[in-house]
């Protein structure tokens, strides 16, 4: 049975599954505007956003959390965004060693993710209030 | 236009730090930071905005609150959390950033090299710049030359905020690193920020974002000088309960 028949087989639209692929070559534009946006950040000067993992060394049984409840949900939204970030920067051969593409990838997620585009227009607003 | 799913696949199993990265974030196991390194003084006004910002839209965390995360499972907060991370001990830290996280309540992690207090002012930017720190001295610390915090000002910030222990010389860590820096950048520095702070340094900081858990023989020097925490660019982990 080819994968495709598996697929009607099981009862999951193969036309939704494309779409959600072609989608997702649509998004390409909007990443790679936030991985140009990373590359004029002066991380020296600049509040830099990141998300980093947990992990437990300590043989901690806990190994999936519960978040804030404004947090719920995002997880694999994130997940899957951190993942697209690390193909597009592997993909421009922006990337050095020895760092892997999901480090760049997670600071870009991170930029995309923390609110930060209702955030910079705050920031925005609150300097000019400032300077006048 | 198409996704080329198979070249995606094929990237992000090319490492196995991506999908580790997903997986914590699949798990809701992340917590949020904002690193800064320079605070000038001109930049004021944007650093109070986003401060002002992150504590109208999240929690601060403590090194207690990471405990009871980990413990728990649980974020036990309604907001969720976010770290400010000020990296390498400088004076403005001290003298811009730290009444701005005062004025809104909270908490910043401070990650310093634990041996840069004690450069004499005149030595300062010496040191800086032979270890990849600040390469200038700014204008208002012309008159001593210091660009480090002192050490009161570390002990007054730690009253109320997280001090962290950045190696103490600012010290990149390899795995051909001698067993006789480790000692000295990961045990003695820890020992030197706590005798003046008077309290005990929980969290230790690679630099340039390596992982604790890849460093098989920094592991006895991380147990031996009793962090909590070590932290990379990529993960936080917790080392000793």
């Amino acid at each position: 049975m080819s994968e495709k028949n598996l697929l009607e087989a099981s009862g999951i639209d193969v036309q939704d599954i494309e779409k959600f692929l072609e989608g997702l070559a649509g998004c390409e534009e909007s990443f790679m505007k936030v991985i140009e946006y990373c590359e004029t950040r002066v991380t020296a000067e600049e509040g830099i956003p990141a998300i980093i993992g947990l992990d437990d060394l300590t043989g901690g049984a806990k190994k999936t959390f519960t978040p804030a409840p404004a947090d719920e949900g995002l997880g694999l939204i994130q997940g899957l965004a951190a993942l697209i970030f690390a193909y597009y920067y592997d993909k421009s051969g922006k990337v050095e060693d020895p760092y892997p593409a999901i480090a760049p990838a997670m600071s870009a997620m991170a930029e995309k993710f923390f609110r930060i585009a209702p955030y910079r227009e705050v920031v925005k607003d609150f300097v000019k209030e400032e300077q006048k | 236009m198409s996704f080329d799913l198979q070249a995606f696949a094929q990237s992000v199993t090319k490492d196995k730090r991506t999908m580790e990265m997903f997986r914590y974030l699949l798990n809701n196991s992340y917590i949020r930071v904002i690193n800064y390194h320079r605070t000038n003084k001109e930049d004021i006004p944007r650093f109070e905005a986003e401060i002002k910002y992150y504590a109208e839209h999240f929690s601060p965390v403590t090194v207690e609150d990471m405990d009871r995360f980990f413990d728990t499972g649980v974020w036990h907060k309604e907001r969720p959390g976010l770290i400010p991370a000020i990296f390498e001990g400088y004076r403005c830290h001290y003298d811009y950033m730290l009444p701005i996280l005062d004025k809104y309540n909270f908490t910043g992690w401070f990650y310093v090299p634990g041996f840069f207090m004690d450069v004499p002012y005149e030595e300062q930017l010496e040191f800086a710049q032979s270890h990849h720190l600040r390469t200038d001295i700014p204008e208002e610390y012309q008159h001593d030359k210091r660009i480090a915090m002192s050490w009161e000002e570390m002990e007054e910030i730690s009253r109320r905020h997280v001090i962290c222990c950045h190696t103490g010389s600012h010290f990149q860590i390899t795995k051909t690193t001698s067993d006789e820096d480790m000692q000295r950048e990961i045990v003695e520095s820890k020992r030197r920020i706590e005798s003046h702070i008077q309290k005990p340094v929980d969290v230790f900081c690679w630099l340039y974002g390596e992982e604790y858990s890849y460093y098989d023989r920094a592991h006895k020097f991380i147990e031996e000088a009793g962090y909590k925490y070590v932290v990379g660019n990529l993960k936080m982990e917790r080392v000793r309960k």
